[in-house]
């Protein structure tokens, strides 16, 4: 199978969501001829003219509501944000009323809205405290919003169709250090749905719950354990909601233990959520504490010296396994 | 000031009971007059009070723990008093010691050891390993794991199912059935008593025609119980001899009429009193019993409910057996023991006629008692059995 980059994933399927549906449209900043902040959008513009991919000046807020508004008329707007610190600006339109439109008409009108953000630090760097937050666990706490952080360039463009396709406003992230990642993408098209788990690498010993760039730092330990004979297993939640449960709780089952990872601060993040999950469900099936590898609870620093100790890093997943393994924790 | 909880003495002969559970958790606040906490004793489980408000702290005593009379089994403290040290490490302490404390101490009291399952007693396991220890029926109790400050994790579970030796063929034969307090110590009773008392039985049969009417007109409200022990009261206060109690040399002839009825409990067979059984009407005498059945299948019964009988009634008729021999009930002089009502035929002024017939026998220690005392008490029962309407 053909090998493309995470970015090049995602163009590939807003051009064929545009091609396939006349009501999808995008909007945003510096996407149309600048091709987006990071590229992502390159080549769309020149394919679809700027009726279908418009530049938006930086006013977040007011763009979301247009979306919504476009949304409520039959449009299936997919937005981007340059950075996904930047959505907090259009939290109202997003929080309020994408997440809430549908059930406060009674189901009446729906809100299909995509919005694409970049999010997450890692090897992007010193992009700081205003470019490099994992922001997930803000909409993850909101009802009636679905939230999305693909890992490989197979699942972004899976998930982007889905995404689109979904009647409820979804949460697309996208993360910065990986647009330049490559993996295999077949050529015609499919659909990843949303709230399906993967089992990135199946073994016997633990699970590691992993998503977005922390899924592969847990590969990565995942590797380095193998060689000393700890059989990891590692779960890609790719849709943070809805969870899906049953495949985190079946391997739990089965290992006995759970080391959850998360890029984003540890106080109030996605892995304590997991975690409680998990206890209750699976707690006769516990045989150690759960433990949980998060960012630290600071804002992310400039210095390259200190970013470097923000995130935790394979070394750190593949130590915390280790104590687990031989009952340290 | 913190008080300390001493296991009070519950009977007269009470030496020691096994502490049953604690109603209140360690650090909650109790009530003088609340019921703080349950022991075994020979006799039954008690429920015992609270002398004192308080916070229970310091606790000592654990469910199944052997527990001698006067023992400090915990404390009451006023809220935020720490607990004075258990008596234990009062007595490590070697008198007028101002040494610094040994090494292992210091370590002890480190937060990491605070959970050593060895030091508290609470068994620290991961909730796997529990459900295997309960699957695989290991005890997890006493046993150190191999996980951080000693926590018991599947694998060593697995290891002690293992271990555990499988049972010897001959052990296969039988089991060995573990007996309560209460069976203990009514075993050694009986022996003692056996040994020790000469002891005759008096045999009669009464008509029950009248008591089997008055029981239907009362639409079955009263057990036979009801009636054997109200009239077995009437009976005694005419007969005032079988109604003693034989303590050392002294034979002690009772003014209260105390009634035991024995029956059956989880714990084994216990004896609780119907006191001044002949000041209560049927209806008395039932409510009464229906409250001690309930307390006894529940183990539940109090010292009060088993003190003080001076005399016993014991009734088998509802297993359907004719007639039976009770061993005493010592100190008491005399037992009734009762079988079923059987249709048999009987002569009737020349007639043979089938009568509902009780066969009733009477135990007596020939020590306080001999047949011309007992034989008009027996017949006075007999008579009253027959003609149940001059009490009822």
């Amino acid at each position: 199978m053909r090998e493309i980059t995470y970015l090049a994933a995602i163009n590939e399927e807003l051009r064929e969501a545009m091609a396939e549906d006349p009501r999808v449209f995008l909007m945003g900043e510096d996407i149309g001829a600048h091709g987006g902040a990071f590229g992502v959008t390159r080549g769309l513009w020149e394919a679809f003219g700027a009726a279908r991919v418009l530049d938006t000046p930086i006013s977040e807020n007011t763009l979301a509501g247009a979306a919504l508004g476009a949304a409520l008329t039959g449009m299936r707007p997919v937005l981007e944000f340059m950075f996904a610190d930047f959505s907090r600006l259009a939290l109202d339109q997003i929080l309020n009323e994408w997440a809430k439109v549908r059930y406060m008409y009674g189901g009446q009108c729906t809100a299909p809205v995509v919005l694409r953000t970049p999010q997450g630090g890692l090897s992007w760097k010193s992009a700081a405290a205003h470019h490099a937050q994992s922001l997930e666990a803000l909409f993850v706490h909101i009802p009636g919003l679905k939230v999305v952080l693909p890992s490989t360039p197979y699942d972004a463009k899976g998930l982007l169709k889905a995404a689109i396709q979904d009647d409820s406003p979804v949460i697309f992230l996208e993360h910065k250090a990986m647009y330049a990642d490559k993996g295999p993408v077949p050529e015609e098209a499919y659909l990843v749905p949303l709230g399906q788990a993967d089992l990135k690498r199946a073994g016997e010993d633990v699970t590691i719950v992993a998503a977005g760039k922390m899924c592969h730092y847990a590969l990565e330990a995942a590797e380095a354990l193998a060689a000393e004979g700890i059989d990891a297993e590692v779960i890609d939640p790719r849709t943070l909601k809805p969870l899906d449960e049953a495949a985190i709780f079946a391997s739990v089952r089965k290992t006995h233990r759970a080391v959850l990872v998360q890029e984003a601060p540890r106080t109030g993040g996605v892995a304590a959520d997991w975690g409680m999950r998990i206890m209750e469900a699976c707690f006769d099936w516990l045989d150690a504490p759960i433990v949980r590898l998060a960012g630290a609870d600071v804002p992310i620093p400039y210095a390259n010296s200190l970013e470097a100790q923000v995130w935790p890093r394979p070394a750190d997943i593949a130590e915390a396994v280790r104590r687990l393994v031989a009952l340290e924790i | 000031m913190a008080v300390e909880i001493r296991l009070p003495k519950l009977t007269h002969d009470m030496e020691a009971g096994v502490f049953v559970e604690w109603y209140r958790q360690e650090g909650e606040a109790t009530k003088r007059g609340e019921v703080l906490y349950a022991v075994e004793t020979d006799k039954a489980t008690a429920d015992v009070e609270a002398e004192a408000d308080g916070v229970l702290s310091g606790v000592i005593a654990q469910p199944g723990d052997e527990v001698a009379v006067g023992q400090v089994i915990a404390y009451l403290t006023t809220p935020g008093e720490a607990a004075p040290p258990p008596p234990s490490a009062k007595e490590a302490a070697a008198p007028g010691e101002s040494a610094p404390p040994p090494p292992v101490q210091a370590e002890a009291a480190a937060p990491h050891d605070a959970a050593d399952p060895g030091a508290g007693g609470r068994v620290v396991a991961t909730p796997l390993a529990r459900r295997v220890a309960r699957e695989k029926g290991v005890e997890l109790r006493g046993m150190r794991g191999s996980g951080p400050r000693g926590r018991i994790v599947r694998a060593d579970v697995l290891a002690a199912a293992e271990r555990a030796p499988a049972p010897p063929a001959a052990e296969a034969l039988y089991e060995i059935v573990t007996r309560t307090r209460v069976q203990d110590q009514t075993a050694r009773r009986l022996t003692q008593m056996w040994q020790e008392t000469p002891q005759f039985v008096l045999d009669l049969a009464a008509d029950m025609t009248k008591a089997m009417r008055w029981r239907a007109k009362t639409g079955g409200r009263f057990s036979f119980t009801t009636l054997l022990v109200r009239v077995a009261a009437a009976a005694l206060r005419r007969h005032p001899q079988c109604n003693s109690l034989l303590v050392g040399g002294e034979l002690r002839r009772y003014r209260a009429i105390n009634i035991g009825v024995a029956m059956a409990s989880e714990a084994g067979l216990v004896v609780p009193v119907i006191h001044d059984a002949d000041r209560l009407a049927a209806e008395g005498i039932q409510a009464r019993l229906d409250a001690l059945r309930a307390r006894a299948e529940a183990g539940r019964l109090t010292p009060d409910d088993l003190r003080d009988g001076t005399f016993t009634v014991t009734n088998l008729g509802m297993y359907g057996v004719d007639a039976f021999t009770a061993v005493l009930n010592p100190p008491q002089v005399a037992i009734l023991a009762c079988g079923r009502i059987q249709e048999t035929p009987v002569a009737v002024a020349g007639e043979v006629a089938i009568r509902p017939m009780l066969t009733m026998r009477l135990t007596v220690d020939h020590r306080a008692v001999d047949g011309a005392e007992a034989a008009p008490f027996l017949a006075a029962v007999k008579d009253l059995l027959e003609n149940p309407y001059q009490l009822i």
